[in-house]
């Protein structure tokens, strides 16, 4: 899901306690907890976590000077390295950033059908992803055997253009090297731990102010950040909600892609729905007809949601795509959409 | 009636014509104008009647809301409303497609004029009751808002470093220059709000000085210090966005204009940014449609929620100003202002077509730099003019805090807390105590 | 980086010592819209607190204008706290950000230390003294409680005398909200009030602006109890007694009438000027024998004493007819009224003709003192202070039905005159403002021909009001919180235990009442539920203040 898709989600949470909502309508600033809540994880993640991450092979690669089949044997180095040692190693792959809204893209394959790694040059691209029109240089790929067994996962090229570039964590599970796209996402911080750590600290925090609502200012945070979470389940990556039990990541429901469009739009919408009749529901005089509002008004969400829905799933069956590639798109995804927002 | 709506309909089209000549000069906002107008109306108003008069700013609001785009895309010097649109515009320049990026925000004025009509017979309705649910709401959404701005600004560097900190330093401090332009803006926002140097007498314009301080002149002085070159422009005989894509574009950009139209101190920009994250929108056509309709929306729309005949809300500086002399009644006129949008729209929009073809000869005779120094000393006079040298001292300050999103790469949206931090704080009663904290009152 | 915060502190710091802009509240206008300004002058009517929505507003004047000001939420909580109340009388200052409509400027104050309160100072008075020079100033007056009346709820009228001369007292709920109710009295007490002048209408009156500022003395209440007759000597004149007797004599003289009071212990001469026995809704039953109780001022006219009542209230009569079993009348004559209707104990006058049916329509002026019947529709219903007034429609025209409160207390089916209902009345015809008015003389003359259909727009609770009754005819009844001009009307705010609405009420709904709409009255409001900027309002057609 989308940052906006989460943060209204956060809010919408907050508007079901009837208290907090009277405290808001009085001037307290109680609601906005959620929103906070509902985007903390990625917040955590993306502000934080990606850059405390310490990458042992890091490709960085100067735009006139593009070195493809250095870095494809940087990359398989990395790997067999890895078969070697059964250490595991964190590949860093750093931008190439031309002017305030240029980039240079390059891409690369983990290629478990000839065990290889590919990385070749792409176009210029502005910071929206989309080509400069005739930018493609004509340059050499680079292509590196790997010599240790290689877990089949995403078999499309990973660009890497805008802001900042993906890390891969290489690791030796199962007898062979597991590749893991952005690991230091959907880790700790999405967590059930995360919610209930955040609650918490959201109650403290209204408890030393003298808020008599500390325990709803708790429980706002705390469902806050598990609506995040739960939000994440519904993709093909969930999160690590077990964390600290669980060290993996575990699959989603598989409903949808963090960057579709209707999904997004059913979610912002719904809450914003939901954030006007909880308002509404518990003023003093509620003007809204509850059976005019969803009977009628909210229809178009869930239908233009089912018809999503009814396209993927066609689609789904049409085209086979390995669960790894979707989680791995999934992460691509959000990836993108976060640094572009 | 008949004659009365005809002579409705010639001030609306003397706006628009007005507001037309206005919107070539750069950053004269038509707030402005209206502003002069409003002067003039006051003295006499036994000259021009309360509907004619309501009707002049109409037409100029609808003529600025569709033409403004030629100053931000070709001269670079953007308002409030129009920040969104200089990038992609400015880009769309240097791949001498200005002509196109102008005409795609048109494209997505003339949708908003089609949600505008379409939802004129339930517009009373629908807003009355927001209206009335989200009244007393009103200070956490917009802290809603704030914190999603701040939030979702993620970090753009912090690849490079040889340890963690160097390179959460490195992330950083963009963020912390959108965080620390945001809080500077804010203070300039509380300072005008309650020891303006502007004269009290001109209370109302008390705004100008810091909008151009930090958007338009930050703007204009990058162009005069880059010397950038515009290449030869390409005027497009079709533009390339296939209906689908001006859907999205209208969709997208009429949740946001509507939004910011209702909501107090949201400004079209931000709206259509919002709107376009809600209905995740990634092409650069798309947003440039969006942001044609938001802006329309949000100028226009707020204007003709004046008029709603039940439910009249008074949201947005024309509205605002028009509402100190000027009360309108009845549906009839509602539905002749509704009229008059769609004429004044697509006169706009004709004139939109010809100011761009005038700005790209414009921009490719003369030097784009000595463009940009007229326009900076256009915008120091009209700041004078306005608002005095109180004004100007607001201008002077505003600056450094519009370079900051300049030179440190991060948002400009974040100086709208110029506009949020104060308005927030008032409506959560928590204003005169933080003016009391900075020893201002 | 370093020029842009620079920038913002010597700007914060430049502009923190600046003074607040002093404003002239005549000189602001369209373009000071949201300005920050201080504003100097003297408090002129409020508080009008709302412990709903924490608001206190007030009317400031300086010499140049009056404008409305309000503290809201947190603003109201600081000057409650601080006990900072601006209230009428009082010289402010204060800073604030203005509020500039076409149709309505008013003034948000910023902080309660903002506020600098200066209340006035009290110089004591003769009641008769306070003149124009006195408005805003406070006063303290000393004198006799001589009437109490609640024109609405809300707002409660002592009328307090001196030997000079009488004044209101007025006591508004705000303040009684604020501080608590006033102490209690009864009529006669002595008392002392401490209070601002204003006026209403050209009247002076004492504006209450602290319950501990009316204060009961420590003397005989000599109003409160009826005294005998026989005990009034000149030691009494000036004094205010009341008695109680019957008529022995009725005597006109050309400003009014004399009418002698005597009881067990003695006769005194009592005196009623034109004017107020004009007002005295069942003068005509005054006549020899009639039970007569009345409180008034003791004079000395050419060495005789007399009682003078000053207002129709103070004179209570019961007709001769009701005092057949009274015991011990001394005039006997009176006594067979019922028994034989002929002997009526009116010597004096003319035998009244029996009253004729006649069609409103063909009443004119001329038709004045005229004793007629009429029968009709109530087409509307309005309070005043002393009864009701009617409109009653027969399709040929319309005329107003008085009647006054103590004929309407004996009509039985008081409670079914309402519009629509058909009555017959019988009544004397008057002329009141050019306008023609059919009073009955008591409550028989007045009989319900057909009861008022019951109309959808029965009384509910406002509460009860939904969306889903928009557009439906529904009758409301509250008190009024709020009220707020609109070029072709007012916005009136009503309350009730259930909650609030607003009523929209165009001037020609509001004509009737529009003197007695006040904040506190209780209104009743009938009309149709209508959605208007997103909130449940009643467009009135109909109002009446209770």
């Amino acid at each position: 899901m989308k940052g906006i898709s989460h943060f209204i989600t956060g809010v919408a949470v907050g508007t079901f306690f009837p208290d907090a909502v009277r405290a808001a309508a009085d001037g307290s600033f109680i609601l906005a907890l959620g929103g906070i809540g509902g985007l903390l994880p990625d917040t955590i993640d993306f502000k934080f976590a990606r850059f405390l991450e310490e990458p042992d092979i890091l490709i960085d690669p100067h735009p006139e000077q593009f070195e493809a089949q250095k870095i494809a044997d940087e990359i398989a180095a990395g790997i067999d390295r890895v078969g070697a040692t059964r250490k595991k190693q964190i590949l860093k792959c750093n931008t190439m950033r031309l002017g305030p809204d240029w980039w240079q893209q390059y891409s690369l394959k983990f290629d478990t059908k000839q065990n290889a790694v590919v990385v070749k040059l792409g176009p210029i691209v502005n910071t929206s992803q989309l080509p400069l029109p005739e930018s493609e240089r004509v340059w050499p790929e680079g292509r590196a055997p790997i010599h240790t067994p290689l877990l089949p996962t995403y078999g499309e090229f990973v660009t890497v253009d805008i802001f900042s570039g993906p890390s891969f964590a290489l690791e030796w599970r199962n007898d062979r090297v597991e590749i893991d796209f952005i690991p230091w996402h959907r880790q700790y911080s999405h967590s059930i731990f995360m919610a209930l750590l955040f609650g918490l600290i959201c109650g403290a925090l209204f408890f030393l102010l003298g808020s008599s609502l500390y325990v709803t200012a708790g429980l706002i945070g705390a469902f806050a950040v598990l609506a995040h979470v739960l939000e994440d389940q519904l993709g093909y990556l969930g999160s690590n909600l077990l964390w600290p039990l669980t060290k993996v990541r575990s699959t989603g429901m598989k409903l949808i892609h963090a960057g579709d469009a209707i999904p997004n739009f059913f979610t912002v919408g719904t809450c914003c729905m939901l954030i006007i009749y909880n308002l509404d529901r518990f003023s003093p005089q509620p003007l809204i007809d509850p059976l005019v509002y969803w009977g009628v008004l909210w229809l178009p969400f869930p239908l233009a949601l089912l018809y999503f829905l009814l396209r993927k799933f066609r689609a789904d069956a049409l085209q086979r795509v390995p669960l790894l590639a979707q989680q791995e798109g999934d992460l691509v995804a959000e990836t993108q959409e976060v640094v572009d927002a | 009636m008949n004659t009365e709506i005809l002579t409705l309909a010639l001030y609306a089209l003397a706006g628009t014509l007005l507001a037309s000549l206005l919107a070539l000069i750069p950053a004269l906002h038509v707030y402005n104008i209206a502003g002069i107008f409003i002067l003039l109306a006051v003295s006499a108003q036994q000259f021009i009647g309360g509907n004619e008069l309501a009707m002049l700013l109409l037409g100029m609001i609808v003529g600025y809301a569709m033409l403004n785009t030629v100053s931000a895309i070709f001269l670079g010097a953007p308002d409030d409303s129009t920040i969104f649109i200089v990038l992609p515009g400015q880009k769309y320049l240097l791949m001498s497609r200005g002509y196109e990026a102008a005409v795609l925000t048109g494209i997505g004025g003339l949708g908003g004029i089609a949600i505008l009509i379409v939802l004129s017979p339930i517009a009373a309705t629908i807003f009355g009751a927001l209206r009335a649910i989200v009244l007393p709401h009103l200070h956490w959404i917009l802290a809603v808002i704030i914190t999603y701005m701040l939030m979702a600004e993620w970090p753009k560097g912090g690849d490079r470093g040889a340890t963690g900190l160097a390179r959460l330093w490195d992330a950083w401090k963009g963020l912390g220059a959108g965080i620390l332009t945001f809080v500077l803006s804010g203070l300039l926002g509380i300072v005008l709000m309650y020891a303006s140097p502007v004269p009290t007498d001109r209370a109302f314009q008390n705004l100008l000085p810091a909008f151009v301080g930090l958007f338009a002149v930050p703007w204009v002085m990058d162009n005069v210090l880059s010397g950038a070159q515009i290449p030869t422009q390409h005027i497009a005989k079709t533009f390339d966005a296939p209906p689908s894509m001006i859907a999205r574009g209208v969709f997208s950009g009429a949740l946001g204009g509507l939004f910011a139209a209702f909501f107090p101190v949201v400004t079209g920009g931000v709206g259509g940014y919002l709107a376009g994250h809600a209905t995740a929108q990634r092409d650069d056509r798309v947003f440039i449609i969006s942001q044609g309709t938001s802006k329309f929306l949000y100028y226009v729309g707020a204007f003709w929620l004046f008029f709603l005949p039940t439910a009249r809300i008074v949201k947005g500086g024309m509205s605002g100003m028009l509402a100190t002399i000027y009360t309108p009644t009845g549906p009839d006129l509602y539905y002749v202002s509704v009229g008059l949008i769609a004429v004044c729209g697509v006169l706009s929009f004709l004139l939109l077509l010809a100011y761009s073809r005038a700005a790209v000869w414009l921009v490719q005779k003369v030097n784009y730099r000595y463009i940009s120094l007229a326009t900076l000393f256009l915008l120091v006079g009209l700041v004078y003019f306005f608002t005095g040298l109180g004004g100007l001292a607001v201008m002077l300050v505003a600056i450094p805090i519009g370079w900051l999103p300049v030179l440190w790469g991060s948002r400009r949206m974040n100086c709208l807390g110029v506009l949020l931090v104060p308005i927030t704080l008032n409506l959560a009663g928590l204003g005169p105590t933080v003016a009391q904290w900075l020893g201002l009152i | 980086m370093i020029l842009a915060v620079a920038g913002v502190l010597i700007l914060v710091w430049v502009a923190g010592g600046t003074a607040t802009p002093l404003a002239k509240i005549g000189d602001i206008g369209a373009t000071m819209n949201y300005a920050y300004v201080r504003l100097n002058g003297t408090v002129t009517r409020g508080p009008i607190y709302d412990p709903d929505a924490q608001s206190i507003r007030f009317y400031v004047a300086d010499d140049t204008g009056e404008i409305q000001a309000g503290a809201f939420r947190d603003v109201t909580q600081e000057l409650l706290a601080a006990g900072k109340i601006p209230t009428v009388g009082d010289k402010i200052t204060m800073e604030g950000t203005l509020r500039v409509r076409d149709d309505f400027t008013s003034f948000n104050l910023a902080s309660a230390d903002k506020a600098q309160i200066i209340p006035p100072a009290a110089t004591e008075i003769e009641i008769a003294a306070i003149g124009y020079d006195d408005e805003y100033h406070s006063v303290i007056v000393r004198g006799d409680v001589r009437d109490v009346r609640q024109p609405y709820q809300g707002l409660s009228l002592i009328t307090l005398g001196d030997a000079s001369g009488e004044v209101d007292v007025a006591i508004s709920g705000d303040m009684e909200k604020l501080y608590g109710a006033a102490p209690s009295f009864v009529l006669g007490d002595g008392v002392q009030v401490q209070g601002v002048v204003t006026y209403f209408r050209d009247t002076p009156q004492i504006v209450l602006r602290r319950p501990g500022d009316f204060q009961k003395l420590d003397v005989a209440n000599s109003a409160a109890t009826i005294i005998p007759i026989g005990s009034i000597d000149a030691a009494r004149v000036n004094q205010r007694v009341q008695i109680q007797g019957y008529v022995t004599r009725v005597t006109k003289f050309s400003q009014g009438v004399r009418v002698t009071v005597a009881d067990d212990s003695g006769a005194l001469t009592l005196v009623l000027w034109q004017d107020l026995l004009d007002q005295i809704p069942n003068a005509r039953e005054l006549q020899d024998g009639a039970q007569l109780q009345a409180l008034g001022q003791v004079a000395q006219y050419r060495g005789e004493l007399e009682l003078v009542p000053q207002r129709a209230s103070d004179v209570k009569i019961s007709a001769a007819v009701a005092q057949q079993n009274a015991t011990a009348l001394p005039n006997p004559a009176a006594s067979d009224a019922t028994a034989a209707p002929t002997v009526t104990p009116r010597p004096t006058r003319e035998p009244t003709p029996a009253p004729a049916q006649r069609a409103i329509g063909a009443l004119t002026a001329a038709d004045q003192d005229a004793w007629v019947v009429l029968n009709g529709v109530i087409t509307r219903a309005n309070t005043f202070s002393q009864g009701m007034r009617y409109t009653l429609d027969d399709t040929t025209g319309k005329i107003t039905l008085l009647i006054w409160a103590d004929v309407l207390e004996k009509i039985a089916f008081r409670d079914q005159l309402k519009p629509g209902a058909q009555v017959r009345v019988t009544g004397k015809i008057d002329v009141f403002n050019d306008a023609l008015e059919i009073i009955p003389a008591n409550g028989s003359a007045v009989e319900l021909v057909a009861a008022a259909q019951t109309s959808p727009s029965a009384t509910r609770a406002i509460g009860s009001i939904a969306a889903s009754d928009v557009d439906q005819l529904v009758a409301v009844k509250g008190t009024i919180t709020d009220l707020a001009d609109f070029s072709k009307g007012k916005y009136v705010t009503l309350q009730d235990d259930s909650g609030k609405i607003q009523i929209t009420a165009f001037s020609s709904v509001l004509e009737t009442v529009k003197d007695q709409l006040a904040l506190g009255a209780t209104l009743t409001a009938r009309g149709k539920v209508n959605l208007f900027r997103g909130k449940l309002e009643i467009v009135a057609d109909e109002l009446a203040v209770e």
